[in-house]
This record gives C-alpha cells, sequence and structure tokens, in this order.
C-alpha cells in the first residue's frame, strides 16, 4: 500500500506525522520509516493496534512518565555496540556505553511495571546488570566513568610513579622543571599504554552482551514509537479500528488537519459515517458539499490503520488491504510532465493493475472531470463496471446519474438542502463572509440512499455565492429553456 | 595577584588584543592562583584558537597544563593530545568541527588542549553545566576575533590580555589597547525597545536596513546585532547622525578606533543595553615578531590609559 508523496500530502498525511513526536533519535528513525503493514505482515499490524490500545490505558502512571523521561535521555549508541566486538572502545565510548547500562536499568524496571499493566505483545526490554557491573562494579550509579586505577595493577604502578613526579613538577622552577616535564612525558606513554590495554580487556568482557544491547536499544525505538502513537490517539481522538475481512465501515470519521483548520475560523468538521463493503459504491452530493473531504478522510483513516496509527472516530471496522488507489485530477504533474487527464488515467491504469494482485481500496474523485461530459460519464461507467468487477472496495465521487444508476450502493452528501436562500443572502449583505455563510447552511454528512437521482443544488450554491447578476441569471435562463 | 582579582566572579572571560598578546600565559597564571587558594576551576574555550605547533621542533605541547580536581570541557577529537589523568563526566550534545564537547575532570596534573563551543547560548549551558560538576570559577578561553562571545550573558567578567606583538609601536598598541578597554566600559543606554522585528531601532520603528534607519527620527539608534566598520562607513558618509548608537553590550562594536573616534568627532556617542566588566588588562612586553617593549614603560604606558587594574603576568608567574 504505498502512496506517492504527493498523494501523501494530498491526503493530509503530514498533518498527522507533524504531531507523532518519538523522543529518542531510535523512535525517530522509526517514525521517518514509517509504511503500511504489508501483505505478510496481518499479525504484525494486529499485535501493533492491540498494543497501541495497551498503551492508552497507561495514561497517567507515574511509571510511564519516568519511561518517557529517560527515552529523552537516550542516545543512539548502536555504532558503539556494532564496534565493541570488532575493536577495544576508547574511554568516551565506554562512558556511552555506562551511561546508556544505567539508562537502561530504569527504564526496564520502568518497563516492566507498565508491562505488568499493559501485557504488550513481542515487546520485551531487558535490563543488562552484567553489563553495567562490570563499568559500575559498586553499583554506584554514578554516570562518571574514569580507567580506574584499581582495575589494572600496571595502571596503578605508572600512575603512582606519575603522581609523585607531578608533585614535584608542582614545586619546581626552569630548567629542572623542564627536565622533570620531559620524565613525565615518558610515564604519559606509559600510562596510555596500560590504559589501552585495560580498555581492551573490559572490551573483551563486555562484547558477549553486545548483541542483547543492540536488541534492548531496538526495543526502545519501538517502544518510544509506540508511545508516541499513543499520545497522537489522545490528542487527535484516535479509535482501536477492528480489523475485518472486507466490511470496511467508520463512524463519526474525521479529518484532522480539516477538522483543526476549521476550529481556527471557529467552526468544527462534520464527522462523517460511512460502510462500504467489497463492489463499487457511488457519493453523489452538490458542489462545495464535501464529496472530495469525505474521499480524502477515507483515504487518510484507512492509510493510518495501516500504518499502525490509530484511525480518527468514533467507531472503525477496516479489512487488511493490499492496496489503497487513489485516482484524483490534481491539476499539471510537474514531474511527469503529464496533464490532470493524463494523470489520473496512470493512477487508474495502476489501480487496474493493482486489483488484479490483491484487495484493494479504489477510489475514484469525479474520474475525468476534465474531459467533455458525455466521454467523462462513459469513462465513469467503464471504470465502475471494470472495478466492481475485481472485488475491490470501491468508491466512485460522481455528478452523473448515468453513473450512479451503475452502481451497488449510493451515498449523498447531505448538502444544502435546507438552505433558505434569502435568510443566506441577507447574511452576505450584512457583510458575513461568503464561504462562512455557504458552510452555514451546508449540510457535510452523508447517507446512503437508494435513488440514484443526483441533487441539482449548483445553481442555489451559485445563487448564495453572490456571482454576478448578470452572469446569473443567464445562467438560469438555461435551466428554463432546459425543462422547456 | 590576577587571580584574586576575579575573585567577585564566577565565569570569567580572557579576551586577546592579538595572538601572542599573552592570554594563555594569563590563564596559567589563573591556574596558579586557583591552585595556591584551593579553588576549583572549570576550563573551556570559544571554538579553538588555531593550531599550537612549536615551530622550531615540529614538537608539540599542548599549553594549558592544570591541577587534578580541576574541570574542562574539550571537543572528542583532542581528547588524545590531553594528557592528565581524566574522568569523563559529560557528553553536553554540542557538535562542533573537531566533535562533540565532552565534560571531563583531571584527576591528575596535565595537560590539556581546549575546544569549547563558538555559540552564545552553547556556552552558557556549558558554563551552568560545569558548574553543577562543582567548579567554583569557570574560565573561558576567547579566541581571537570572537570577543563578542565574551558577553555579560556568557561571561561576568573579562581579563584583556595585550602585548607587544600587536604593533611594533609601544604607543600605539597602548592606545588600541585603551580603545578596547573603552568599548567594555561603555554606559548603559538606559530601556531597551522591546522589538522583537527588524535589527534596527529607531525613534518608533524597527527595520532591516541600516540606511533606511538612518533616514529615519530619533536620537537614538538601536541595533540588535554587531556594529561594524561597513557600517560606520556608511554612516560617517551621512549628515545628521543619530546622537547615540546602542548596542547589546561592548562586544558588539567590532569598528576600529580610526572610525569609533571619527564618529566620536561627529558627535555620536556609543551606548549598551548591558556594561562588560573589564577586570584587568595584562601586558606581554615580548613580541612575536620582533624586539621586545621595555616591560616597565609598556606597564606605565597601558596603566596611564585605562581605568582598571593593569599586569604583568610574566613577573607575577615567571613561567614563560
Amino acid at each position: 500500500m504505498q502512496l506517492t508523496p504527493r498523494q501523501q500530502q494530498d491526503m493530509g498525511l503530514p498533518f498527522v506525522l507533524d504531531r507523532l513526536l518519538p523522543l529518542s533519535p531510535l523512535g525517530r528513525e522509526l517514525k521517518r520509516a514509517l509504511r503500511p503493514y504489508g501483505r505478510a505482515e496481518k499479525e504484525a499490524l494486529l499485535r501493533e493496534l492491540n498494543n497501541l490500545d495497551r498503551a492508552l490505558s497507561l495514561q497517567g502512571e507515574p511509571a510511564l512518565d519516568r519511561f518517557l523521561q529517560g527515552l529523552m535521555q537516550l542516545r543512539d549508541i548502536r555504532g558503539t555496540l556494532s564496534r565493541l566486538g570488532a575493536r577495544p572502545l576508547d574511554a568516551v565510548e565506554l562512558f556511552e556505553l555506562k551511561r546508556y547500562l544505567l539508562l537502561l536499568r530504569s527504564l526496564a524496571a520502568d518497563f516492566e511495571r507498565l508491562q505488568a499493566k499493559a501485557g504488550f505483545e513481542g515487546l520485551a526490554l531487558r535490563d543488562a546488570p552484567e553489563a553495567l557491573a562490570i563499568l559500575d562494579p559498586e553499583g554506584s550509579g554514578n554516570p562518571a566513568f574514569s580507567l580506574r586505577s584499581d582495575w589494572s595493577e600496571d595502571l596503578a604502578a605508572v600512575r603512582g610513579e606519575k603522581g609523585a613526579l607531578e608533585r614535584e613538577i608542582a614545586r619546581a622552577a626552569g630548567e629542572a622543571k623542564d627536565a622533570l616535564l620531559a620524565q613525565r612525558t615518558q610515564l604519559v606513554a606509559r600510562e596510555a599504554a596500560a590504559e589501552a590495554a585495560l580498555c581492551a580487556r573490559l572490551c573483551d568482557r563486555l562484547s558477549p552482551y553486545a548483541p542483547a544491547l543492540r536488541e534492548s536499544m531496538d526495543a526502545l525505538g519501538r517502544l518510544d514509537l509506540l508511545l508516541a502513537k499513543a499520545a497522537l490517539a489522545r490528542e487527535l481522538g484516535g479509535v482501536k479500528p477492528k480489523i475485518t475481512d472486507r466490511a470496511l465501515s467508520f463512524t463519526d470519521m474525521i479529518h484532522p488537519a480539516i477538522d483543526h483548520r476549521l476550529k481556527t475560523q471557529g467552526e468544527a468538521f462534520t464527522p462523517l459515517s460511512i460502510a462500504l463493503s467489497p463492489g463499487a459504491a457511488v457519493l453523489m452530493g452538490a458542489n462545495m458539499g464535501g464529496k472530495s473531504v469525505c474521499l480524502k478522510t477515507l483515504a487518510l483513516n484507512v492509510y493510518l490503520t495501516h500504518c499502525g496509527l490509530f484511525p480518527l472516530a468514533k467507531e472503525a471496522q477496516v479489512p487488511f488491504f493490499d492496496g489503497l488507489c487513489l485516482v484524483r485530477g490534481e491539476g499539471e504533474d510537474g514531474q511527469e510532465g503529464l496533464s490532470s487527464f493524463g494523470g489520473e488515467l496512470m493512477a487508474a491504469h495502476e489501480a487496474a493493475l493493482a486489483v488484479q494482485k490483491g484487495f484493494c481500496l479504489v477510489l475514484f474523485d469525479e474520474f475525468a472531470r476534465g474531459t467533455n461530459p458525455t466521454e467523462a460519464v462513459k469513462f465513469q461507467q467503464g471504470a465502475l463496471a471494470y472495478f466492481d468487477r475485481s472485488g475491490a472496495v470501491c468508491l466512485f465521487v460522481t455528478h452523473y446519474e448515468a453513473v450512479a444508476g451503475k452502481a451497488r450502493r449510493r451515498f449523498l452528501t447531505r448538502g444544502i438542502q435546507g438552505l433558505d436562500l434569502a435568510e443566506g443572502r441577507r447574511m452576505i449583505e450584512a457583510g458575513a463572509d461568503k464561504l462562512s455563510v455557504l458552510r452555514r447552511f451546508m449540510d457535510y454528512g452523508i447517507e446512503e440512499v437508494s435513488a440514484s437521482a443526483v441533487p441539482q443544488r449548483a445553481l442555489a450554491v451559485a445563487e448564495l455565492m453572490g456571482v454576478e447578476a448578470g452572469l446569473l441569471s443567464s445562467i438560469r435562463r438555461e435551466y428554463i429553456t432546459g425543462e422547456d | 595577584m590576577l587571580f584574586d582579582l576575579t575573585a567577585p566572579y564566577t565565569a570569567v572571560c580572557l579576551a586577546g588584543m592579538c595572538k601572542n598578546a599573552g592570554k594563555t600565559t594569563a590563564l596559567t597564571a589563573l591556574i596558579r592562583g586557583a591552585r595556591a587558594r584551593g579553588v576549583t576551576l572549570a576550563l573551556t574555550s570559544i571554538g579553538r584558537d588555531g593550531e599550537r605547533e612549536d615551530l622550531v621542533t615540529g614538537t608539540y605541547k599542548p599549553p594549558i597544563y592544570v591541577t587534578g580536581g580541576t574541570v574542562f570541557a574539550t571537543a572528542r577529537d583532542l581528547l588524545f593530545r590531553c594528557d592528565a589523568t581524566s574522568e569523563i563526566l559529560s557528553l553536553t550534545g554540542i557538535h562542533t568541527p573537531l566533535g562533540e564537547v565532552v565534560i571531563l575532570r583531571a584527576l591528575s596534573d596535565g595537560f590539556v588542549e581546549l575546544a569549547g563551543p563558538s555559540m552564545r547560548e552553547q556556552l552558557a549551558s556549558l558554563t551552568d553545566e560545569m558548574k553543577a560538576f562543582g567548579a567554583q570559577k569557570v574560565l573561558i578561553d576567547g579566541a581571537l576575533f570572537r570577543r563578542s562571545l565574551c558577553a555579560p550573558e556568557t561571561a561576568e567578567g573579562i581579563i584583556l590580555a595585550t602585548g607587544a606583538s600587536l604593533c611594533p609601536d609601544m604607543e600605539r598598541t597602548a592606545a588600541d589597547t585603551a580603545f578596547v578597554a573603552e568599548l567594555l566600559s561603555l554606559p548603559e543606554c538606559g530601556p531597551w525597545p522591546n522589538r522583537a522585528a527588524g535589527r534596527f531601532v529607531r525613534g518608533e520603528r524597527a527595520f532591516d536596513d541600516l540606511s533606511a534607519a538612518l533616514e529615519a527620527a530619533g536620537e537614538r539608534l538601536y541595533l540588535s546585532g554587531a556594529f561594524t566598520d561597513a557600517m560606520a562607513s556608511l554612516l560617517l558618509r551621512r549628515r545628521g547622525l543619530p546622537q547615540e548608537i546602542c548596542v547589546e553590550d561592548g562586544t558588539r562594536l567590532l569598528l576600529s578606533r580610526e572610525n569609533y573616534e571619527k564618529l566620536g568627532a561627529r558627535g555620536v556617542r556609543f551606548r549598551v543595553r548591558r556594561k562588560n566588566t573589564l577586570i584587568a588588562v595584562t601586558v606581554n612586553p615580548f613580541s612575536a615578531h620582533g624586539a621586545p617593549y621595555d616591560p616597565a614603560a609598556f606597564l606605565n604606558a597601558v596603566v596611564r590609559r585605562v581605568p582598571v587594574p593593569v599586569v604583568n603576568v610574566w613577573e607575577e608567574c615567571a613561567c614563560s
């Protein structure tokens, strides 16, 4: 289920990802690699969603706060760990390792408490007390690190000599001091050799623990991302989806980016509910009535689910799709050098191939809208029939009754059915913004209908928008002529 | 003793008038003073003060010899040049071209080479962290041409090192030193305009462009960054100059004595938001390029011109 960056952008994914904030470099690396679970990873997705649900139950646990604080201090020392077996680490690397082992000890203790409550599946975090004991034999817990004289007789001996000499140097002056400093240079070289030998011995003892430490670091990255997903679900209002065999349904789903934008304007996103099954359904409705928003909201929430994130709805049932195909004419595609129609054709071509390979969600937004209506109807009918037969779950946004008539199911955005045109005009004359007046009268909710009659409310929208009077009456005349 | 002059301050920056001005000797005098007084020091530098190589012998020795117990911060790639037995206290997350800045504690006496951060905020947080490790006084070896990092938010006080390497003419060296000392002693300008946008504020308005600010009315011109020679030249070409130019502190004034004096003659005064504290000036009568000055005459020439104590650190530590 791969989407191009442009499709991800169009769907509103960046808004969600910008709010997914792991605390450690390892979690951030996993976030960058976030992608939908593939065909063979259904079990892993189910486990991730279960774990996410459990992570949400930890809200308010003191151990969780400590764990998150610990993650903030976590540094990526995988490079150091992989060098551990290959060559001796230097003192700074041993310091990093000691600091990690101390952090791991407290993280593992808190994880144990969290695990007892949450019961995460397939997530383990193991402390490495034996490795820590090598670098902190007294168990002081002090992260400072030095190559200690009491760990090496050679080191103790040379440092003893060096210390005595340094005390002499402190008292000496002139040439005598220079001579003592020259002697000291010899001792410094011996000290460095003894330190290197000690580093090598320490690393020999530590290297057996490297694979387990690497595993714990990976586990911390996964936990970090999981907890970030939980925080995101709390912030945006996600729900654990039920993974179904074929049925797709959302109750009161929202699109977070559009919801956010509307809230900043003092308005609210109308939650959308829809239930689909394999075969072709159509979505009809007035212009500016939210059909494209519905399609984007559906695509985003299905995509989030497949990435192991909670969809933003009150209730969600999502089948495991192999592919998500979005066919939308979005202007010129600069990269491909294709016109809007060319881009749609390519997307439709890829969707046709995808449904041959696996179970897909196929979403068409007014296919071939850029071409003449006679041909557009034929394209839409043909595509609808093809994808209906494919077994994919399909939703076609259309304005054409001839297309809607061929669909198994029909959905309608409620639109401006309750519009009081006169009141709307009064509000606009009183200085209200045209778009916000339109939004006020527009019911963005959707419902399933049996009839395939497409509501003809374009004229009402144009009237409310206050299109220039001459132009509007010319359009209105065409309606009357048409009726004749 | 130079060290005793630093008693009221917990963070002191050493700035040099030129290379070989005697900054390192001043630092050595402070380290000796701290040892004598039993004060735990922390040392770092602003960036790295160039490559120090003994050109005659080709051998290398870091110039700073610390006492056991000293906390110091340097870049990871320079640790191999530090020969004091050390304990690693912290990796700071501050990255330099020579690697991450590491904080260590010397467990023995020994040579260290310093290379710290070159950004103001990083230097301030590093200073705090070193104090948290028990340092009673932080000494910052200020790199040449980076005087601006000795600003009050990083260092409470400044020691300015000057010496014969600046110029063969002793009187001119003394006058140039007095000029920098004056910049570091400028009086405060009073309330600072509360303007987030615009580098320059004049009257009630903020500007991104100096020329536009000069067109505006108002007796004071406020600058959020450095005041440079290029700006001074721009001012000197115009009529109707502001009466006061106000900068954050004296380390932001990066203009020549000549331009400073020309602007002064046109009635322009410089003021600062926060006053620097110049603790002392140290003098080095030896030159890396030619004949030394007469030590007593040089000391007197500087003493006559600057309002703070002047110390010949060579005499004080007899360690060169």
